[in-house]
């Protein structure tokens, strides 16, 4: 006589967890620098015990998705693209391309219909309610973007393009200036000011020792690998 | 004992009936596929390739650097030649395809024209086209080389300022208009929330219910010259929205039309093949549209991709 006892599974209440995020499928990417693109920002430092924030120019970096079918991307299979093409017109234009094999910054998630999710892993995710919540940790970005200098994968920035980013913002400054009576635009104005200055201070030390500025800040902020990137 | 509506339910009426008309979710389905922002660099059909290199010479005087110039050679001076500049910009295209099946008793069931039937889905197959063509045109102009706007930070009228003069003045040359620029919705808010502080004698020209109608629904207005529109289909990398900003000839589209044979019956909506095949063991008709497009930048010089706070 047969025993179906041991085909017999235990039963149980717990509904089997969806691992895939509620997300639409999307395409991967890379990301590349362009010279003339940089960004004005602060960074925290350590000094003894304390933090103190820096002043800096973040290189420009930008993504691009391989998207088949745009910007002269194309298909291997499916959504799959073959950016071949378009990375060596790039490069040809002076682009630096950061591999994601190379630089580990591309993170996937399974998404919905079986599809995966490329995202940088400077962002994190969470379900709330139904909504997806996304979370980029901009510390880690930023001095992931400084590392990128220290280490020599991106130049410093010519001056050149910092004195077009100064000079832009002192045409923010100066639509204030009418207005400077009022208190609120006041403290706009002054801190619009101090933001110039800091501008002429981080290019000041681009200016005398550019590569030496940027690894003295990688030295000083905390490790990469000790931060939530991962 | 007077007869109520709930007395009759549910023998002589119905607890509910479904409208006559379907309404649609809220959706994004404006591109500029039919405006100048948008330059149809051909069709793939017979070219032998599914990629149309767009060749740019400077030629007339437009050089890639510079206008060509003639030189103050004296009457009997030996001129060089000028070498002639050159690039090019390939856009590929590619297959895109979407499908429905319907079984007969779903479609049967229905309650007259503009209920789900495989006509119906066929039509709304060859409109979601448009929302394809925003998709892919997001994407495209993601890729421009010039970036404008703060990172991280919200639009504001300044930042708006520094991205139409970014294309005033590229490198000294300034972009032919009218330009357009595609905002998230959330950066059409902050610029809206920031022209509203604004006392100066410039103003946003919001769009009316004629412009809405010529334009498209996701038309916003002008502002600075620029025809704003806004879209969902703006991509992000995480931290920033990128934007676009560009005058005509900055982005470029291909096309191709499939010869279907062997199908039941096949059906030419606009730009997407509609196929209908059935399997009659099963009772269902599956809908499939195809469409080939391809999406791409054609000239670097002429958009600017404008970031602004997710």
């Amino acid at each position: 006589m047969n025993n179906y006892n041991t085909m017999a599974q235990p039963w149980s209440m717990v509904a089997p967890t969806n691992n895939r995020l509620p997300v639409d499928p999307d395409h991967p990417f890379y990301y590349k620098h362009w010279p003339a693109n940089w960004e004005f920002g602060y960074v925290e430092v350590k000094k003894g015990k304390k933090t103190e924030s820096k002043p800096v120019f973040f290189p420009g970096v930008h993504m691009e998705r391989v998207v088949p079918g745009v910007n002269g991307v194309s298909q291997i299979r499916g959504e799959l693209g073959d950016p071949s093409s378009r990375l060596g017109k790039l490069q040809s234009q002076g682009f630096i391309i950061l591999d994601p094999g190379k630089f580990d910054y591309l993170r996937v998630y399974p998404a919905k219909y079986g599809g995966k999710r490329h995202a940088p892993k400077f962002e994190s995710f969470r379900v709330l309610a139904g909504r997806v919540i996304s979370e980029f940790d901009r510390v880690a970005w930023d001095n992931w973007r400084i590392k990128l200098i220290a280490d020599g994968v991106i130049n410093t920035p010519d001056p050149h393009f910092l004195e077009l980013i100064i000079m832009a913002q002192n045409g923010v400054a100066e639509r204030l200036i009418p207005s400077q009576h009022l208190p609120e635009i006041r403290k706009k104005l002054d801190a619009e000011y101090k933001r110039i200055e800091d501008m002429k201070i981080a290019m000041s030390a681009v200016k005398n020792n550019a590569l030496q500025y940027y690894e003295s800040l990688v030295t000083k902020i905390k490790p990469i690998e000790d931060q939530h990137v991962d | 004992m007077p007869i109520t509506n709930n007395s009759l339910l549910t023998d002589l009426r119905m607890a509910n009936m479904v409208s006559q008309e379907i309404r649609l979710f809220l959706a994004d389905s404006t591109s500029l596929r039919n405006t100048d922002f948008m330059d149809f660099v051909g069709s793939i059909n017979g070219k032998g390739s599914d990629t149309i290199r767009v060749r740019q010479a400077g030629l007339d005087g437009y050089a890639g650097g510079s206008w060509t110039a003639f030189t103050g050679a004296t009457e009997a001076d030996a001129v060089s030649d000028t070498a002639l500049v050159d690039a090019a910009w390939d856009v590929t295209v590619k297959r895109r395809a979407l499908q429905y099946s319907i079984s007969d008793l779903a479609s049967m069931t229905g309650t007259g024209s503009g209920d789900l039937d495989p006509f119906r889905i066929a039509e709304s197959i060859a409109r979601s086209y448009d929302g394809m063509f925003a998709s892919l045109t997001a994407s495209a102009f993601a890729g421009f080389t010039d970036v404008s706007g703060v990172s991280g930070a919200k639009i504001t009228i300044d930042t708006f300022y520094s991205a139409v003069q970014k294309l005033q003045n590229k490198s000294g040359k300034s972009v032919p208009g009218p330009y357009v620029c595609v905002l998230h919705p959330k950066g059409f808010n902050e610029l809206q929330d920031s022209a509203r502080q604004e006392d100066g004698i410039v103003g946003f020209t919001p769009a009316t219910y004629e412009t809405i109608k010529l334009r498209g629904d996701e038309y916003k207005g002008s502002f600075l010259g620029v025809d704003i529109y806004v879209s969902s289909y703006v991509t992000n990398d995480g931290t920033n929205n990128d934007q676009g900003i560009w005058g005509p000839g900055a982005l470029g589209f291909a096309t191709g039309a499939p010869s279907i044979v062997g199908a039941a019956q096949v059906m030419e909506m606009d730009q997407v093949a509609i196929e209908f095949s059935r399997d009659a063991s099963k009772a269902v008709s599956t809908v499939t549209g195809h469409a080939y497009l391809g999406i791409s930048i054609i000239d670097q010089d002429r958009g600017v991709m404008f970031q602004s706070e997710k």
